[in-house]
Parts: C-alpha cells; structure tokens; sequence
C-alpha cells in the first residue's frame, strides 16, 4: 500500500543512522528524568529562537492541545477552521464547551478573521491549514484575536515546509502557543513527538511534565543535532510537491497552492479516492465534512508519486 | 449583437405563498382562487432592469410570456409565435421551437422544474439557455441563483457551456410530503459555476446523520423560549425539532409550535403573517436545502420577503448536519426582495450539533 493520505514524511533514516541511535538505548530500563528533558527543551528554545522556559514537550500535539484546553477551557468557546487537520473539536466537545466552525470556501479560503468578532475563545488555527494547504491568518489579525483577550493557539505542524511561523510572537503575547512537531520534515512520525512554544499565559499554568519516552528523547536529540536529514527531506519534497503540482494540472485536476508537505486537489474523477485504494494507493477524500470532488495528496517520493500518476492517466484513459 | 430568446411562464411559483408546491395540472386554478399572484413577471423585471450590456436584440413570445416586459424597455426586439388568453406549456414548446428557427444564440426563460422541462423538449442541447427561477421548488441544477446572477450570467456570457440537469419531481408525490425527483435530461447554460444553483441531494440518511439530527434538534428544544411562536420550516432535521417536541409536522410544508404545542400546520403565508402580528415573539426554524444551500426562496415560498422582515436575521435559526453543511460553499437567499436579502446575506452561524455551530456566509 502507498500511503499519501496521512501526510508523513516517506524519507526514512537509514540502517546505520538507526543502529546510531540504538546505542543511545542502554537505559532503556529507566525513565527519562526530567533534568534529561531539560536537554531536549534547551535544543528545541535554540531551533526556535526562544527561551527554554517557553517549551513544552509532549507526545504529539494533539495531546499538548489538550492540555492546554483543559486548563482554560472554562466560559470559553472553541473557534477551529472547517476542514482542519487538528483533533482538538472531539476534547472540546468532552468538555461541554461550544464549538464554532469557519467554513473554509475554495479558491482563495480566505478567512475574514476581524468580521467574525471572536469574544471569549480559543482559537485553534493550523498553519499552514490541513488540507487546504493556506496560510489563513496573518500577524495583524493574529494580533486583534490577542487583542481581544482571546487564547490563540498556532498549529505549525508544516513549519519546516513552508518557513512561516508565529513563534517569535509568544514574548510579546502572552495568551499566544505555537504548537510544533518533529513528526513530519524530521520524519518521526511512529514517535510522536511535539512541542508547544508558549506565551506566559500557558507557561504559568501549564506544568511540566515527561510525557515522552526515552526511544523518542534519544531520536528527538539526534535528529536536532544534525539536521541534514531534516534539510534534505524537505527540500526533497518541495520538489516533489512542485513536480505532482504540475503533472496533476496536465491530467486536468484544480491544484492549489501549497506552503505544506501536501496537496488540496479538486477532480472530477467519480469516485477518485475509492479506485485508487483499490489500486494500493491511499488519499484523503475530503468529501465527509466539506465539499464532494476534493481530496488532500501527501507528497511522496519520486516512485510514489509517479505510481499514483500512472494510475490517474489510466483513469483519464 | 447577441440574439437573445425570451420566454416567461407567467404562472410558474404562483402555488408556493399558498402552500400548494407547484402549479401543474389542475392546481392553477386552486392557486387563483387561495389569492395567489403572479411571481414571474417581477423576476422578469428585475432581470431586465439589472442588465447592464446593451447590444441585445431579444426574440420574445406574446403577452405576458415575454413582450409585455420588452415594450416597457429600450430593447430592440419581435414577437415569435401567438398564445391564446390562458397560457400553456404547448406554447412554451411551439414557441421556444419557432426562436431556434430564428437563430437565437441564447434563450432566456423564466419558470420552474416544470418549464425547464419543457425548453429541454423543444431545443434539447441545440442552444444554451439562461434559466431564471421562479417555480416553486426549482430542484434542477440548471437554474441561477437569483435574478441578478440571471443580468451577470447575460452580461458577460461568452462560448464556453456547460450542462446542468434537468429533474422530474412528482408534485402530487412532493404535496403528499415525499420527494421524488428524477433526472429528466441535460441543458447548455454558460459555464458560470458561481452563479449556478447545485442540485438538491437527497438527504443523507445514514444512522450517525440521524443522531445528529437528534442532537440538534435537542439543543433547539432545550433553548426555546416561553412565549415565542416558532415557525418551522421543511425538511427532515427542522422534522427532528417536531419530534423532540411530540407534535406533528409536515415533511414540506411550513407548521407553527407556540409553548410545546401545535398551532398551524402546512400553512401559508397569510396565516403566517397574521399568526406572528399575534404574539408578541417569533422565530423561524429552517434548514438548508441540500446541494444548493438555499435558506429562502426555494421550496418555502410561505416564508416570503414580508414573513422575514417581520422575523428579523436574529431570529433566524439555521440547523443541519455537518456533513450536509459542510459540503456547501455558501448559503443562499432569494426571498424576492433585494433588501431583505441584503439584511439577511453575509455571515450566519448554522447549528450543526448540541453547542456546535458552523459559520456560514449567506449569498444573494
């Protein structure tokens, strides 16, 4: 099966690089001590230009997103954008808390952020946004969120792709996370691991914790250390990302522009996502929660990418 | 010049204020004596004074199916065909026939499922037609949204087409509250998607959109006021509402509730309007047509213009399931009356689940 519906990276690390790391195992038998974790905090404060203070590991960051809703979650409404990539709705609906969806509307899903007149709400926004693959907020709307006294939370799980980020404003805006991941362009997905970058709002309330396990601190440490591997994933896929782009439109699909490691694509191809399964190929049909015809392609290496397109020409006929 | 085929069904929606939900057959002459009036020639109107190119010279057909509306104008234009005083679809035929004859490049026409229905049998896919609504269920995907998405597709038409279906509803079948819609064939309209109405899907009925129908319906309930005359509209999910109460409904007709109780049911506009000027409070509760997301001005034609100025946006409450929601760009209002569309348009919040909302942008 090729998987292009889960938006990982299909760069692996290689055999010795793996045996590399196995050797930082040996106290597998112990856990991992927050003083070890203090390492991680300070290498991810460097990545990202802030103090160690501001970060906050976690096994992925759904579960950090959580966290943070469950310490703020009270008198206040959920804002998140219809589609998005993150899970935080499924806690806020645990919580009782009243949730608001954004439709997002093709081509340009612009959000109209200071029309909306959010009070009283923490605003979930992935940045770039999943699937759509947009930047759909910019830092003078960011602001009047802050502004208004609402939590903002920033989603940049594809940072590394598209090199936008809001994590230079946590200083300045205390009621302001960014949250991160070392699951895509680092390509530790089967580890899990993210990180909140997070204003003094969050940094006063929110412990911390060791939430993740040693195979993961051990691999998190090697891949900041040297992130050849990081760099040249990324700059892998954005030439991948470039070549389906202009492959998919030959074949007669609506691509649009992407700052992410995936792309939203519109075909008319009838059941598009069901044939290419049959086919071993896996994409996300986006059709459930918004509109019919539209799917999220991850990039994938060159072979992946290619098979996937011998299959949509064959459907072409 | 463009050479532009004009044909109004001048009775086409005339059933919707009074609840009849269409105007095939006999029932006509059932509109005329609830009162009814005519729709298409104020569409046709707005159509023709919204217009802004000027190099049009329009083929029409007699009387009130066409020329009338052109005499009032400085159009260029003839007559094609003759009518006797009651008009009939046979002359809607004969005469859209006699306009391809003439070589028109384009035929506008003013009706309902039932009009398209007949266009489609005079001049199949030989010419591209412009399909202004005013019928009162308007299911086919053919139709505009609006008559000013009617004047922006005549302005900057061009040569690229597309096709957009043409259904069959069963208005004996729709008035006994079930829909049957069959797809009845293909007609050219310029390929303008933004300004084209989608097809209304069958409701999704799998077991998990019911259950969001419940919960919906339960948040509704559970935050209705005392005092407040309630105002449903059709559809499944506003049904759900009914049934979390225990009162009856009619599947697509309008019904009031005051206090948990029944107090109208399939009723029209006029009732409508006397029962809101009798209480002191009133909300409306609809939901979206599938595929298309009209809120107003399709199969509801009760709840006019004058019931929603009375009600105010703020006292409209919007429900659905996200799945059906979800899938739609838009909203759409055309109660008939641009001001109160305005008033309405722009954003919404939309209920899809027990404190879940979505928000929506409402076009006109």
């Amino acid at each position: 099966m090729i998987d292009l519906s889960s938006n990982e990276s299909p760069y692996g690390r290689s055999c010795e690089e793996l045996m590399d790391l196995c050797r930082g195992l040996e106290d597998l038998n112990r856990y991992l001590a927050y003083g070890e974790l203090e390492r991680l905090e300070r290498e991810l404060a460097e990545y990202c230009g802030v103090d160690k203070e501001r970060i906050f590991v976690g096994s992925g960051t759904d579960n950090l997103i959580r966290n943070a809703l469950l310490k703020f979650y009270k008198g206040m409404d959920l804002i998140v954008l219809n589609p998005c990539g993150n899970r935080v709705v499924e806690t806020a609906k645990d919580l009782g808390m009243r949730i608001r969806r954004i439709q997002l509307r093709p081509p340009e899903f612009r959000v109209d952020w200071k029309s909306l007149e959010i009070k009283k709400s923490i605003v979930a926004i992935d940045y770039p946004n999943n699937p759509t693959g947009q930047l759909l907020i910019e830092k003078n709307e960011l602001e009047c969120l802050l502004k208004n006294g609402n939590i903002v939370i920033i989603d940049e799980a594809g940072y590394e792709y598209s090199e936008r980020t809001f994590a230079g404003m946590v200083g300045a805006y205390e009621k302001l996370a960014v949250t991160r991941t070392l699951d895509k362009a680092f390509g530790l997905a089967g580890l899990r691991v993210g990180y909140m970058v997070a204003g003094d709002f969050f940094v006063k309330v929110i412990g911390k914790t060791v939430d993740i396990n040693r195979p993961a601190f051990v691999c998190a440490m090697e891949a900041l250390r040297d992130k050849r591997h990081m760099r040249e994933s990324v700059s892998k896929t954005l030439e991948e990302r470039e070549y389906l782009e202009y492959r998919l439109r030959e074949l007669g699909f609506d691509v649009y522009k992407s700052q992410a490691n995936y792309l939203c694509v519109r075909s008319e191809i009838a059941d598009l996502a069901l044939r290419l399964r049959e086919k071993g190929i896996l994409v996300e049909d986006l059709s459930r929660e918004w509109f019919d015809g539209y799917f999220r392609i991850s990039i994938g290496g060159r072979d992946e990418n290619s098979r996937l397109l011998e299959e949509i020409e064959l459907m072409c006929g | 010049m463009l050479k532009v085929g004009l044909i109004v069904n001048p009775i086409a929606g005339m059933g919707g204020k009074v609840g009849l939900k269409g105007t095939d057959g006999e029932m006509y002459e059932k509109a005329l004596n609830l009162g009814a009036k005519p729709i298409s020639p104020g569409r046709i109107e707005d159509v023709l004074d919204l217009v802004k190119r000027r190099d049009l010279y329009f083929f029409c057909a007699p009387g009130s199916m066409g020329e009338e509306y052109l005499a009032k104008r400085e159009f260029g234009f003839e007559r094609v065909g003759k009518t006797g005083d009651a008009t009939s679809r046979e002359d809607t035929r004969r005469i859209a026939k006699s306009m391809m004859d003439k070589g028109v490049d384009i035929l506008v026409f003013v009706g309902g499922d039932g009009t398209a229905r007949d266009i489609l049998d005079a001049v199949g896919m030989d010419i591209p037609v412009i399909a202004i609504p005013s019928g009162v269920k308007m299911f086919s995907s053919v139709f505009v949204f609006s008559p000013h998405a009617a004047a922006e597709m005549m302005d900057c038409c061009g040569d690229d087409f597309t096709e957009k279906e043409v259904l069959d509803i069963d208005e004996d079948a729709f008035r006994g509250n079930r829909l049957d819609a069959k797809y009845y064939g293909t007609l050219k309209v310029p390929n303008i998607q933004r300004l084209l109405q989608g097809k209304k899907a069958a409701s999704n009925v799998k077991h998990s959109t019911k259950d969001k129908k419940k919960e919906v319906a339960k948040y509704v309930v559970d935050n209705m006021n005392k005092d407040c005359l309630y105002i449903l509209g059709p559809g499944t999910t506003v049904k759900e509402v009914a049934d979390a109460l225990g009162v009856g409904k009619t599947l697509l007709g309008i019904d009031a509730v005051f206090n948990g109780e029944s107090i109208g049911i399939d009723i029209g506009e006029k009732e409508i309007l006397s029962l809101i000027d009798a209480h002191k409070k009133a909300k409306i509760i609809v939901t979206p047509i599938g595929g298309n997301g009209f809120i107003f001005g399709r199969g509801s034609r009760q709840i006019s213009s004058e019931v929603l100025r009375k009600v105010g946006k703020e006292n409209i409450i919007i429900i659905s399931t996200l799945d059906k929601i979800g899938g739609m760009e838009s909203l759409h209002i055309d109660s008939g009356e641009y001001k109160v569309d305005r008033e309405i348009g722009g954003k919404i919040n939309v209920l899809t689940g027990y404190k879940e909302e979505i928000i929506m942008e409402v076009k006109y």
